[in-house]
């Protein structure tokens, strides 16, 4: 197959521009990316130097005219770099750590009367520089997590009040657009510790407690995997555009003696995930009040550098959730919540929630597409578990479009020799690896001299049971 | 856009101008240079092409007097012979002379060949098409431009499972399709 799309290459301008315009090959971020780096270029090159040769078109050479002009446009920079600068001095008085992977700034300029969806993209292009080796910093980068990722995938193991029952959450969101697959699983626990570390390997499953919630960006669904059948109906998504900042001075006023806690809308559209994603309650429950807690250090934890912290609890909150002392682990880069174990009176663990695996933007697995077979969404198309169609044995079968043989089905589509076409078994058709080097060696001397007697398998029907016809291996 | 409104916007704001003939022409100038450099070079230097190429195309604009109103035309040659450089300079074993006047004169017992080939070309986009999205889309990410199903997982919002399972099926078509044409290669 790879020959006939050979012939593409070369391409003539018509076909150059069919393929621009039906089958682009960047993706939009790619696009951003190549045009980061041009711009980048662009400004540190020596442009315009008198000599440098445009491919194909005429030598050409600066105006003179420009050159008064880029005089005065480097002393404005100059002035406003300046200016800037002992504005940023006499902002909160914050720790500015250093810049090292600090964001690009957008490259439109903001309005004078911003919209809410200039607002909220401004928030997460230039999101604050919060010291994370502070209690402040800590504590706002989790209440604003949302502004430091557009994309997340992960599972994560929690639990339910006394321990009986644990949720096991797989999930992956797409905050600009505004799409979520979470597979939440209900589970009797037996052994928390077991769990908690990663010893328990099967689950048992609550009734009623494994379903998916999932927003294909126009809507969110709960699907009942039990059941087979939509539950319900979630309505509209929520966007970056409704997820306005709310100032950090702002997040916690007391008003006629009753507390208010400000949150911001959630932006994820995976409610099952927010525990991990956007744990604003634990951060307003565990760390509103800064005497209770305190910054232990820095782990590694799932390959990501995490702020230990170490606090107790009490009153209405800790009556709740019967916890008086807790560990968190919170990403340093995110401000997202990676470990939870909170312990009783006694001392004894008495909720959890520890994640497994995580990934942001770049590295995080794409929200998998869930396609209803109806119109009216009423019914799922669920994928297969390993990405080919089985037969009535469960036996896999397809053709054999990768060279990794872990990627191949159970039968592998051929054709015989005789022209019947079926399926070989990929365990055949793949042979018995050499036991030896020189094994191997003598096998590859009796192919290149010619005394290599080719395999001849069975091919079968879908079956994989009645044989059809023979398939001779090609040593090309 | 044409010539003139982009004359207009790069007086105006320049980094707009830029960014939106870079929209605009991405797509057309990247397919140029991977078409004739997907065989020997590396994404990376594909895209430093595809950068070298829009390089020079702002220089040229920049300059107060046009040379023609054709955008599309004059920066497809500029990817075009930007492209050819790239292909001599990492493709080709020997220093050869650029000579792209002579590459841009084709003899006559290219046209046949030429001819042949374009309609082939036709026909297989024609038939890549008609196998609907996003099996199309996932057909050529896989077989012309390269890229794994978790790649195109991050293009098509299908998990890298869901590719295999729909590039299985629609190559099966294809391959269906193209026999039909009495089509081999």
């Amino acid at each position: 197959m790879k020959r006939y799309f050979s012939s593409l290459e070369n391409a003539d301008k018509q076909t150059a521009e069919r393929l621009a315009e039906s089958y682009p090959a960047l993706s939009r971020r790619e696009k951003s990316a190549l045009y980061r780096r041009l711009k980048s270029r662009r400004s540190s090159a020596a442009e315009f130097e008198v000599g440098e040769q445009v491919s194909g078109v005429e030598l050409y050479r600066r105006p003179r005219w420009q050159a008064p002009l880029r005089v005065t446009a480097a002393a404005l920079a100059l002035t406003l770099c300046l200016g800037g600068t002992v504005y940023a001095m006499h902002g909160f008085g914050r720790a500015v750590p250093p810049a090292s992977g600090a964001p690009e700034p957008p490259s439109e300029t903001v309005a004078a009367e911003p919209t809410t969806e200039e607002v909220t993209e401004s928030a997460r292009r230039q999101p604050e520089q919060y010291d994370m080796r502070t209690q402040e910093g800590v504590y706002y980068k989790m209440l604003n997590c949302i502004d430091y990722y557009d994309r997340a995938s992960g599972e994560f193991i929690s639990s339910t009040n006394g321990l009986s029952m644990c949720n096991i959450v797989e999930f992956e969101t797409d905050i600009p657009e505004s799409r979520s697959y979470t597979h939440y699983r209900q589970c009797w626990l037996y052994n928390p510790l077991e769990v908690i570390y990663g010893k328990q390997e099967s689950v048992d499953i609550a009734d009623g407690g494994d379903f998916i919630q999932f927003c294909d960006g126009t809507g969110g669904y709960m699907y009942s995997l039990t059941s087979r059948a939509i539950t319900k109906n979630l309505g509209g998504v929520i966007t970056r555009g409704d997820n306005f900042p709310v100032p950090d001075s702002e997040r916690h006023t007391v008003s006629g003696g009753v507390d208010h806690w400000s949150y911001r809308e959630q932006a994820t559209n995976a409610p099952y995930a927010r525990k991990c994603l956007e744990p604003w309650e634990m951060t307003f429950g565990f760390l509103s009040n800064f005497d209770t807690w305190s910054i232990l250090g820095t782990q590694t934890y799932l390959g990501r550098e995490g702020v230990i912290i170490n606090g107790t609890l009490s009153g209405a909150y800790s009556a709740k959730l019967n916890v008086t002392s807790f560990d968190f682990i919170v990403d340093r880069e995110t401000g997202v919540l990676l470990y939870y174990i909170g312990r009783n009176e006694a001392g004894e663990l008495s909720s959890f929630m520890i994640v497994r695996d995580i990934a942001f933007d770049g590295n995080a697995r794409s929200v998998r597409n869930v396609e209803f077979a109806d119109p009216e969404k009423t019914e799922l198309i669920e994928p297969t578990p390993n990405g080919y169609e089985t037969n009535a044995s469960g036996q896999t079968y397809g053709a054999a479009d990768s060279d990794d043989p872990s990627e191949l089905p159970d039968l592998v589509a051929v054709v015989g020799d005789n022209g019947h076409r079926g399926y070989v078994y990929a365990s055949e058709l793949l042979g018995d690896s050499p036991s030896s080097p020189s094994e191997a060696l003598e096998i590859q001397e009796a192919k290149d001299n010619g005394t290599y007697v080719p395999r001849q398998l069975n091919v079968y029907q879908l079956d994989g049971v009645s044989i059809v016809d023979t398939f001779t291996e090609d040593l090309g | 856009m044409d010539y003139r409104e982009y004359r207009l916007l790069l007086q105006a704001d320049r980094d707009r101008a830029e960014r939106l003939l870079y929209g605009e022409y991405v797509n057309y100038v990247y397919a140029i240079v991977y078409s004739r450099l997907r065989s020997c070079a590396t994404r990376e230097d594909i895209g430093e092409c595809v950068i070298d190429v829009f390089m020079d195309v702002f220089a040229f604009y920049e300059k107060d007097s046009a040379v023609s109103d054709d955008m599309k035309g004059f920066i497809g040659t500029v990817a075009y012979r930007k492209s050819a450089a790239y292909f001599n300079r990492l493709c080709r074993s020997s220093t050869v002379p650029l000579d792209d006047v002579a590459e841009a004169l084709p003899s006559e017992d290219d046209i046949q060949q030429d001819a042949e080939l374009s309609e082939l070309r036709g026909i297989l986009l024609d038939l890549v098409d008609s196998l609907g999205e996003p099996d199309s889309t996932i057909i050529m990410q896989k077989y012309f431009y390269g890229r794994s199903s978790r790649e195109i997982a991050r293009i098509v919002p299908l998990s890298p499972v869901m590719i295999r399972v729909r590039c299985s099926r629609a190559l099966k078509k294809l391959r269906r399709l193209l026999a039909d044409r009495d089509i081999s290669l």
